[in-house]
Parts: structure tokens; C-alpha cells; sequence
């Protein structure tokens, strides 16, 4: 039990943090509703995963991937503008789970399917799911570290940087494959319609606290309420992945109320004298 | 002499417009030159700019920048230009200093995990100087004047050490005193470094005496077109 705890703090502080950095990125870059789209192309793919029996991750993370590379095709060869491109082919990637899920052989209830996809499960987390999002953890580090200098200019003016010759399509995909990585290894746990509570959420709190060092705060604001979920929903006995989303989203809520009060305390004390 | 820029019988269209923005253009620029171009709102100078950056494709004609063909080899094109682009001004939150805007203009020729050499630095603090910038680096960027916005951007531009510079409107917001200044500095980095220069200006009288030719649209045409040499 204990372990199962510790194990799912873990899992849950790491993929808070690592899906707070990536949604400030995504939101820069105005991928948002393409990150959407992904986790969404990762829940298709799962279901179907579910259907013919085979590795959930690696479907789900091929279906992200593959969904995102459909919404970049629209838009760059039919001009189809990305936001619209991700919202067609969210329904798609629904209809095709709904189905999936609908069509798979089993003794089980359709509904006790559905449920383990969407609303998550604790007991999917393993040690080795666990060294998964430490190594994507790590390549991301890598990557931004890496790319410091790109990226900056790509989030500084995306239009700019590529007049002056950065490959944007390049850092779009990448930032789009760590998306679907987390995403599919998260899947089970948090559930697929919870999961961008995770990715969303935090950046709604970066924006509203700083505007340097963004993606920092959405690690660490995505890592602590992550922690905050799986405790809570271990003490009072609720779905681990609708905990942690709670969770994100009242910790997003308090930040920024809490940075808005802040400001207009520090603003006043400075008129004041 | 080698091209910098070929233009043979070029049209282009904005995608999803109905209208051509340029059409037929025919133009040939030597490297080293320096170019003003002009013409009312709405002729199309921005629409040039963007069409030798790979922006914007021909649609009829052929076009070649630095002696390669566009828009198939617009990332190698890119990196051998510099771009300050019309209008271009960040509002107060934008979260970066001068000095990390001007120093992202080195990004694309860095590998990965690499820094700033020393010689960087040189360059850096030598253009600052230049354009009078040193003094605001290390203020925010989004805070800046727009005079002072466009001066870091002319700075990112330069750094770059381009082949080719395109330079849209880039004395709108600096004050009459210094247009003249800055347009003999851009006539002694041609001729210092025999970088090509096209200029969009409005204002033609503080560049008019120093460049080689001066190139006049107006409704996607080139109306007039003259040349010093
Ligand atoms: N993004 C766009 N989509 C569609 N049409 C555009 C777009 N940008 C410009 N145009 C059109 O192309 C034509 C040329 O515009 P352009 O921006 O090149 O003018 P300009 O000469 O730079 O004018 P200004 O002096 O106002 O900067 C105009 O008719 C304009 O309406
Ligand atoms: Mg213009």
C-alpha cells in the first residue's frame, strides 16, 4: 500500500512537472489546442489498443503523433488554421475511442472500459512507468537546454525566428512527441479526459505569476499540486485522475489569486510612500 | 558581379487573397548594392521583402536570392539575411531584455548546447555601440521606447553579419536627427562588409544621396525604378 503510494507520488509529482513546463511551452506557441488534439489521438488510440489486445502506451503514443502530424499537414499544405485543424480531428479521435471501446470483446461492462480509460486508475502505475517519465523528464531537460538560445527566439517571435532561418516545424514536433510521450505513459493513470487539467492548468497559474522563468513555475506549481492529488485522494478514498485534476486546477486557481493580491499589495505600499 | 536578388516576371498572391500583390516583377540586384524602395501604403514593399525571405512563393516567374533558387532553399537563404521587420514593437510584460533579443539573432548558427564565443561578444558590444544602444541592454525589452525597439532590432539584425539585409520601415519611430546618422551607417557597413542592403522607406531624403538605386512601386508594380551607376 505504501509503496503503491510512494509510487504513485512519484509518477504523479514528476508528470505534474513535466506536462506544467510543457503546457507553458505549448501555450507560447499557441499549440495549445493542438496538445488537446494529441491527448486525444492518445485516448483513440488506446481504445483501440484495449480492442485488439495489444501495449496501450505505444498505441496511444502512436495515435498522439500520428493525429498531430494530420493537424500539421492541414495546416501547412491546405492553410487549414491549426485550432480548427485540432478541434475536427478531436471528434474524430473521440468518435474512433467511442467505437473502439464499444466494439471490444470482453466480459466486462462497456461502461467498466470506458471508466479505466477515462477516469484513470492507480493501479496502472509501475516501476517501470516510472523510470519512462524520469527518462522523458530527462530528455527534456536535455532538449531545452540544448535548444535554450532557439527556443527563446521561437517565444520571443515565432515569425521572426523563422524569417532568420530556425526550423519552427522541427521544435513544434518535438515539443508535440513530448506531449504525446507523457500523455500516453499518463493515460491510464490520470485518465484521458482529465489529462490536460495537467498540462493546461499550470499554465494558467505561470502566466499570471511571472513572466520570466514561466515554464519553471508551471513544473513547479504542476509537480506540487500532482502530490497534493494523490495524497488527498488516498486520505478520503476518491479517483486518483479527477483528485489530481481538482487539485491542479484549485492550486492554478490559488497562485494566481494569490500573485494578483500580492501585486496589488506591493503596488499600493509603493504609492503609499 | 554576382546577384543578390533575381526577380524574372515574379507574381504573388497572400494565400486565401483574390488579388495579386505583386505582380511581374522584374528586378536585378548586385551584391554590395544598396537599394531603397518606395511607394505609397499598399504597393507591395512589405510583400517584396517577404517573397525574397520565402515568406511568400511566386507564383508565376522565378526568383532567386544569393544566387539560389526560392522558396526551395529559403532555410539556407535565411540564415544569410537579416530581416528587421515593419511595425515590429512588444508590449511592456514581454519577458526578455534587450540584450537576449538582440543575442537570439545568433541562435540559428549555434550548435546545440553551445554559448557565445568571445569574438560574439566583441561584435555584440561593437554594435551596440554603433547604434547607440549600450546604455538600455539590460532594461526589458517590452519596456523600451519604440525608437529604442527598433534600434535592438537593427542591432539583432546585424549581428547576424548577413549577406543580405532587408530592412522595412526601419526609421519609423527613430527621430529626424538620427535617420541621417543611421542611414550612413548603413552605407558604411555596404561598404565595409559589401552587404547587400534593400531599404523600404517612406522617408526618401535622408537615404536618397547614398544609395545606388532607388526602386518605386506602387499597386504591385515597379513604376520607376533608378539607378546611380
Ligand atoms: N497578410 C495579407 N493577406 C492578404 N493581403 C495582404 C496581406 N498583407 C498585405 N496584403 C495586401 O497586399 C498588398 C501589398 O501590401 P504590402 O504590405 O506589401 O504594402 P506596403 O507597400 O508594405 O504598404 P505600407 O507602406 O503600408 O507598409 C496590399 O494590397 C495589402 O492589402
Ligand atoms: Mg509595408
Amino acid at each position: 500500500m505504501i509503496a503503491l503510494l510512494l509510487e504513485a507520488i512519484v509518477a504523479s509529482s514528476v508528470s505534474g512537472g513535466i506536462c506544467g513546463y510543457l503546457g507553458v511551452y505549448l501555450q507560447r506557441l499557441k499549440l495549445i489546442t493542438l496538445g488537446f488534439a494529441v491527448a486525444h489521438g492518445a485516448l483513440a488510440g488506446a481504445s483501440i489498443a484495449i480492442m485488439m489486445s495489444c501495449n496501450v502506451e505505444i498505441l496511444a503514443f502512436a495515435f498522439g503523433i500520428l493525429i498531430a502530424m494530420t493537424i500539421e499537414t492541414l495546416h501547412a499544405k491546405f492553410n487549414v488554421e491549426r485550432d480548427l485543424a485540432s478541434m475536427f480531428l478531436f471528434s474524430f479521435s473521440s468518435a474512433v475511442a467511442i467505437i473502439a471501446i464499444y466494439l471490444t470483446p470482453t466480459m466486462l461492462l462497456t461502461s467498466d472500459i470506458a471508466s479505466l480509460l477515462l477516469w484513470g486508475s492507480i493501479l496502472v502505475i509501475t516501476l517501470g512507468k516510472i523510470i519512462l517519465l524520469l527518462a522523458i523528464l530527462a530528455a527534456m531537460l536535455i532538449y531545452t537546454r540544448a535548444f535554450r538560445l532557439e527556443l527563446n527566439s521561437l517565444l520571443f517571435d515565432s515569425r521572426l525566428a523563422e524569417s532568420e532561418g530556425i526550423n519552427i516545424e522541427f521544435h513544434a514536433m518535438a515539443l508535440i512527441v513530448f506531449s504525446a510521450g507523457i500523455i500516453s505513459v499518463m493515460l491510464r493513470f490520470i485518465g484521458g479526459l482529465l489529462l490536460f487539467s495537467m498540462i493546461f492548468g499550470p499554465a494558467v497559474s505561470a502566466t499570471t505569476v511571472t513572466h520570466r522563468r514561466q515554464a519553471l513555475v508551471g513544473a513547479l506549481v504542476g509537480s506540487a499540486a500532482g502530490i497534493f492529488g494523490v495524497l488527498v485522494s488516498f486520505y478520503f478514498d476518491l479517483p486518483i485522475g479527477a483528485t489530481i485534476a481538482l487539485s491542479i486546477i484549485t492550486s492554478s486557481i490559488v497562485v494566481a489569486v494569490v500573485s494578483r493580491l500580492y501585486h496589488n499589495f506591493r503596488i499600493r505600499r509603493l504609492l503609499n510612500y | 558581379m554576382e546577384y543578390a536578388v533575381e526577380m524574372y516576371n515574379v507574381s504573388t498572391a497572400y494565400p486565401k487573397s483574390n488579388d495579386v500583390a505583386l505582380s511581374n516583377i522584374n528586378l536585378t540586384v548586385l551584391q554590395g548594392d544598396f537599394v531603397l524602395i518606395t511607394g505609397p501604403n499598399g504597393a507591395g514593399k512589405t510583400t517584396l521583402l517577404e517573397l525574397i525571405i520565402g515568406f511568400l512563393k511566386p507564383l508565376r516567374g522565378a526568383l532567386y536570392v544569393l544566387g539560389l533558387k526560392m522558396p526551395e532553399n529559403r532555410m539556407r537563404v535565411r540564415r544569410m539575411c537579416g530581416y528587421v521587420m515593419q511595425n515590429f514593437m512588444k508590449p511592456p510584460e514581454t519577458p526578455y531584455t534587450a540584450l537576449e533579443v538582440v543575442l537570439m539573432g545568433l541562435a540559428p548558427f549555434k550548435k546545440p548546447f553551445d554559448g557565445l564565443s568571445e569574438w560574439e561578444k566583441d561584435l555584440v558590444e561593437n554594435v551596440l555601440q554603433l547604434l547607440g544602444i549600450d546604455n538600455i541592454i539590460d532594461k526589458p525589452f517590452g519596456t523600451l521606447s519604440g525608437g529604442q525597439q527598433q534600434r535592438i532590432m537593427l542591432a539583432r539584425a546585424l549581428i547576424r553579419r548577413p549577406k543580405l539585409l532587408l530592412l522595412d520601415e526601419p526609421f519609423s519611430s527613430i527621430d529626424r536627427e538620427s535617420r541621417r546618422e543611421f542611414a550612413e551607417l548603413l552605407y558604411d557597413i555596404r561598404n565595409s562588409y559589401k552587404t547587400t542592403i534593400l531599404v523600404v522607406s517612406h522617408d526618401t531624403e535622408p537615404l536618397e544621396d547614398l544609395v545606388d538605386g532607388i526602386i518605386k512601386l506602387k499597386d504591385g508594380h515597379i513604376v520607376d525604378e533608378k539607378w546611380t551607376s
